[in-house]
């Protein structure tokens, strides 16, 4: 059964309709990455799986929860997946460390000593063990973001999304984050990538989405839609993307 | 940090000891009024007082009529009422309050009679009662020594004269369009302005001007007799006859035993006159101490305020977000009404209103802490919604993405930076609250700035009570500030 199903989704903010009739499923263990221009609808895509935001129209289901006007439902459903921001948004006031095991003793229930442990493995996941006592402010920006990386994978969520993790990031910091990222889908974790990074989901993605102008225009292997792009808009927006 | 502006308020201070404090008194008269209760049993009603407590109000910083020396009300007034007292059996217990807030306490029935050099005019007479007039006093104008030119009224035509704002001298320069006029909130700064050489001559009543010449204005000289007539009376409450009968005998017997000539003999005869020739040092030590007691007064309010107000500011600013509409309109309507009434007028409401409301007597200070409190909280809740709406939206979002509940996410991802970012905010709502705690005099709270009243018109010193005051609220708010930036300090170098 699909861990994500996403059915006619529309997604209007007043006259603004940005979603405007999205399917998609995504199976367990699967690199899913979605391009298309800026204002394509792909980060709102992702913030409707996550429950940031809730559908106008449709349905989306994820790992069997409902996404729904519904508190206590988007709460369990935030418990369940793991999101990754442009802006990192780590806490300014809290220690790298207390950034990752704030939310495992707050809303899991970990003790103290619980919550230490796993957060220094997290840490130790994104390779940052040593910089545990640090402060966000003291931290570079690839360095933020692992922690940012970390801080979400400690809730032990069924699925990661990252809403271009590496565009606010100076170009010599990029790689320390993807490849974080790589390490991850190596060990099976599913995931939904909105990225300009073209290597990387030319190497990681089971499957690249083309999205323009709130609609999936195409999807298919990496191999199928980066080196063989069937819609003119695809091959449009690679052909730009590559003359840059 | 945060750009949360710090939030600049201005409040109506008034401070005028001995303004007629008309515009109060009809605050309170239309309170009473609007609240539908009259006071119907107050306690002092009636003409028999034997055995009872006669309860008066007067502002010691009048002299020689009332002033405060030692920590005791001295003066005319003040042992005038005590043979009143006397005369009707009763024992007298006295509250020294500013000159505001004398009328309003009467009408509120927290004492009975107010002896504080009360001038009849027309529009007193209108609103209270009053018994027969004790004392005849009168206008006089007050030159500089050297300065022979000035005999009296006319001379100053052309030139500037000095008056404490809205006493009756107004009503005799009116006569005279070309006597430039300046008003000061005492008289005892006027005629420091006239020493100084800024005003030709100071115009105000008779008893008090010659007593400032004789204790501390050497050079200045009463330039002519007295301009007017004017009475003295005790007030009262209008709708007490019986109490004006009983103190109008009174009155009567004092005269008729001779008791009433040996007073005045003892204030205002020949004698009495010499003896106060002699010019007095300020006792610094005294001073000192004396302010240093205000200013004790001064500070335990403002903390008490301030550990009461800030949770309370607190809880406001997170009920205005909540989503139960009732609550938050509650709670924004509590922001607008306490920020948009004068602090002063907030005060006067709980001290004389809110106890008919509620029918309990609130004593003066938990009335200041309480109006001090819900004032301050309305600023502090203020500052609090800015700081929460300066932390950036993303991080609502990342917490509530890590599965967070709102209040969790309030707690323990807003919350702590915003205070972080309203703590320069919060400490000047802290110094202004500081300073703002001058108004709870109008009750009667004997803070630092009314102790800098009482001592400047007993010593008639206002140059030397004035900066020392100055310097007190200073102390006091300078450990504030540092503490408040070196705890800035500390959390910025965590984020």
């Amino acid at each position: 059964m699909a861990l994500v199903e996403v059915r006619n989704l529309h997604k209007r903010f007043g006259a603004l309709e940005v979603l405007k009739g999205v399917d998609l499923s995504v199976q367990p263990g699967e690199v899913v990455v979605f391009v298309g221009p800026s204002g394509c609808g792909k980060s709102t895509l992702l913030r409707c799986l996550c429950g940031l935001e809730v559908p106008s129209e449709g349905e989306v289901v994820v790992g069997g929860i409902p996404v729904r006007a519904e508190p206590k439902a988007l709460q369990a459903l935030h418990r369940r997946v793991g999101m990754v921001f442009q802006r990192f948004h780590l806490f300014p006031h809290l220690s790298a460390l207390a950034n990752v095991t704030l939310a495992p003793r707050k809303v899991l229930g970990l003790s103290e000593a619980e919550a230490e442990a796993l957060g220094r493995r997290m840490l130790a996941m994104v390779h940052l063990e040593t910089r545990a006592d640090a402060y966000p402010s003291q931290l570079s920006g690839g360095q933020q973001q692992r922690v940012a990386i970390a801080r979400a994978l400690a809730m032990k969520p069924e699925l990661m999304l990252f809403d271009e993790p590496t565009s606010a990031l100076d170009p010599e910091l990029v790689g320390e984050v993807l490849e974080v990222m790589r390490e991850l889908a190596r060990e099976g974790m599913t995931m939904c990538v909105v990225t300009h990074e073209m290597g990387f989901a030319a190497d990681v993605a089971h499957r690249v989405v083309f999205m323009d102008a709130g609609k999936v225009v195409e999807e298919g292997s990496p191999q199928q839609v980066l080196r063989e792009p069937q819609h003119p808009r695809t091959r449009e927006f690679l052909a730009r993307l590559l003359q840059r | 940090m945060g750009g949360v502006r710090s939030m600049s308020r201005r409040r109506l201070s008034c401070r005028q000891p001995h303004t007629p404090g008309l515009g109060l008194l009809c605050l309170a008269w239309g309170l009473a009024v609007l609240l539908g209760c009259g006071r119907g049993e107050a306690p002092g009603s009636g003409g028999d007082w034997k055995g009872r407590t006669l309860r008066i109000g007067t502002d010691a910083t009048y002299p020689p009529f009332e002033s405060v020396k030692d920590g005791e009300l001295v003066g005319f007034d003040i042992e005038l009422g005590a043979l009143v007292a006397e005369e009707l059996g009763a024992k007298v217990s006295w509250t020294n309050t500013s000159f505001d807030g004398v009328f309003p306490a009467l009408m509120a029935g927290k004492f009975d009679l107010v002896i504080s050099a009360v001038t009849l005019t027309p529009e007193r007479q209108q609103r209270l009662g009053f018994s027969a007039p004790y004392y005849t006093a009168g206008q006089l104008v007050v030159a500089r020594e050297a300065d022979t030119a000035v005999t009296g009224l006319e001379s100053l035509r052309g030139k500037t004269a000095g008056i404490q704002i809205n006493t009756s001298a107004s009503l005799v320069l009116e006569k005279f369009p070309d006597i430039e006029v300046r008003q000061y909130p005492s008289i005892d700064l006027a005629l420091q302005d006239l020493r100084n050489g800024n005003l030709a001559g100071v115009v105000g009543d008779g008893p008090t001007l010659r007593y400032f010449l004789t204790h501390g204005f050497q050079g200045l000289r009463a330039a002519g007799g007295l301009l007017t007539e004017e009475h003295y009376g005790i007030a009262m409450r209008p709708d007490e006859p019986a109490l004006r009968e009983a103190v109008n005998a009174a009155l009567q017997r004092l005269r008729d035993s001779g008791k009433f000539a040996a007073l005045e003999e003892r204030y205002f005869g020949e004698a009495a006159q010499k003896a106060q020739a002699t010019p007095q040092a300020v006792p610094w030590g005294k001073v000192t101490w004396r302010l240093a007691q205000g200013l004790g007064l001064t500070l335990g309010l403002t903390v008490l305020a301030l550990v009461s107000g800030m949770p309370l500011g607190l809880a406001v600013a997170l009920g205005r977000r909540v989503r139960f509409r009732p609550l938050s309109w509650l709670c924004a309507a509590y922001v607008e009404g306490l920020r948009g009434t004068p602090l002063l007028v907030q005060i006067i409401f709980i001290y004389y209103a809110l106890p008919q409301l509620l029918g309990v007597d609130l004593a003066p200070m938990l009335a200041a802490v309480l109006a001090l409190t819900l004032n301050s909280a309305a600023y502090v809740a203020e500052i609090f919604r800015a700081g929460i709406a300066s932390v950036d939206a993303g991080q609502e979002e990342a917490a509530r993405a890590l599965g967070m509940g709102r209040a969790q996410v309030m707690r323990y991802v807003i919350l702590p930076q915003a205070v972080r970012n309203v703590l320069p905010p919060l400490t000047n709502e802290g110094i202004a609250l500081l300073k703002d705690s001058s108004l709870v005099s109008i009750i009667g709270m004997a803070e630092l700035t009314r102790a800098g009243q009482e001592l400047a018109s007993q010593l008639a010193a206002p140059l030397a009570v004035w900066p020392l005051v100055a310097l007190f609220y200073l102390l006091a708010t300078l450990p504030l500030t540092r503490l408040a930036s070196a705890l800035e300090k500390r959390l910025h170098r965590q984020g």
